[in-house]
């Protein structure tokens, strides 16, 4: 007989950075609000589930993203409950503006993603994304259809996204 | 909780703002562990979302004046006494008109994309100071030229595959005598969907050259003709 789970289980563990990295780093970054707290818990969530894939923990593939998620939640919990933790995330955010994440590809593809637009397209932008207000509420508030507020959003996304990609891959040498 | 689900609620943007229920969010991210659009989704409204918050703090958002603020309000009020007065014909017409605006503007925006796509690339190029030829599909012996400054050690090539077609792609430049002298082999797209190949000037001395572009089937999808001077 062949034993193929093995190999199938080195061959997620394989992908695990890939498939799972940024959002472990994503979700922790949101929790911690601390790049470096982030990154341990990155690392740590991976160890032990490439751990726990070794002792056949896990049954179904199909389950892989929540098993990954779970593991990352007990992480994060354990770095919240760590007092030495909380202190260096306090010492380390105080106060980050405006978002640890802001980077300047982010500042660059939002200047030229604005550019796109006209003033009042860029009214309803701010409103959404500065001032957090609802498709309806900016709808309401500036007197159109809130299709009209949704077609902006997701086209000036749209630019964002793309513009960002741009300037965050790495050109071909 | 599946895509679609994701989608219609718009949970992406209420998991960003922090409004969805421990419930939700503990729901939402198990879907995006395992679903690459709604985690591109989430992470583009993020980066955003901090931009525009960044942008802000910093007086670099350039937003309407407070007059014209007030002008646009009392525009959309007024519209808004329009629409309520005159809901029936809004229905009949102009739902049907403000669709067809819709679909107008997002074609407008797709030609403003491509165009700028065009301009950027060819900045990001032009600014690394790599000598960059174009490559159109050669007709009637028409050929794209390039004079490479002394000193050049690459020169770029950047061209536009079909559409239609996935890659990977090969590119082969042959001498008008038809010996293969480059090949370069898995070319993907780049983020504005067409290739950029960068030759060593070596070996390409000043010269006529006919460049192919094979499909991963090995099938030829383009031929250009193009001259090298130095």
């Amino acid at each position: 007989m062949l034993e193929p789970e093995p190999v199938e289980i080195e061959e997620v563990i394989g992908r695990l950075p890939a498939d799972f990295g940024d959002r472990i780093y994503f979700i922790a970054l949101r929790d911690l609000r601390s790049p470096a707290a982030a990154d341990d818990v990155r690392s740590e969530t991976m160890l032990r589930a490439i751990r726990a894939l070794r002792d056949g923990a896990l049954q179904n593939q199909a389950a892989l993203p929540g098993f990954v998620l779970g593991i990352a939640r007990n992480v994060i919990r354990e770095q919240q409950r760590s007092a030495s933790r909380y202190d260096e995330i306090e010492a380390a955010g105080q106060p980050q503006s405006p978002s640890p994440t802001v980077d300047s590809a982010e500042r660059e593809a939002l200047k030229m993603a604005l550019e796109r637009l006209d003033p009042r397209e860029r009214e309803i932008i701010r409103y959404a994304f500065y001032d957090d207000l609802s498709r309806d509420e900016i709808s309401v508030k500036m007197g159109i259809m809130p299709d009209r507020v949704r077609l902006v959003k997701s086209r000036a996304l749209k630019s964002f996204r793309e513009f960002y990609l741009r300037l965050t891959t790495p050109r071909q040498k | 909780m599946n895509h679609l689900e994701a989608r219609q609620r718009e949970l992406a943007e209420l998991y960003v703002r922090g409004e969805l229920s421990a419930h939700d969010r503990s729901a939402f991210e198990e879907h995006f562990f395992g679903c690459a659009e709604c985690f591109e989704e989430v992470q583009s409204l993020d980066r955003m979302r901090s931009a525009v918050k960044g942008a802000v703090a910093a007086g670099e958002f350039t937003a309407n004046s407070p007059a014209k603020r007030s002008f646009a309000a009392g525009v959309g009020i007024a519209a808004s006494a329009l629409f309520a007065a005159i809901a029936g014909w809004s229905v009949l017409v102009e739902q049907p008109r403000l669709s067809a605006e819709a679909r107008r503007e997002q074609e407008i925006a797709k030609e403003r994309i491509a165009a700028l796509e065009k301009e950027m690339a060819g900045r990001e190029l032009a600014s690394s100071s790599l000598p960059v030829l174009i490559l159109e599909a050669a007709r009637d012996g028409e050929a794209n030229n390039i004079r490479v400054p002394s000193g050049a050690k690459q020169i770029a090539l950047w061209m536009e595959p079909p559409p239609t077609v996935a890659g990977p792609f090969r590119l082969g430049i042959f001498t008008p005598k038809g010996a293969e002298i480059e090949s370069v082999g898995d070319l993907a797209r780049n983020p504005q969907g067409a290739l950029a190949v960068s030759i060593p000037t070596r070996r390409l001395p000043a010269g006529s050259y006919r460049a192919r572009l094979f499909g991963a089937s090995g099938k030829l999808l383009a031929e250009y003709a193009f001259g090298v001077a130095e």
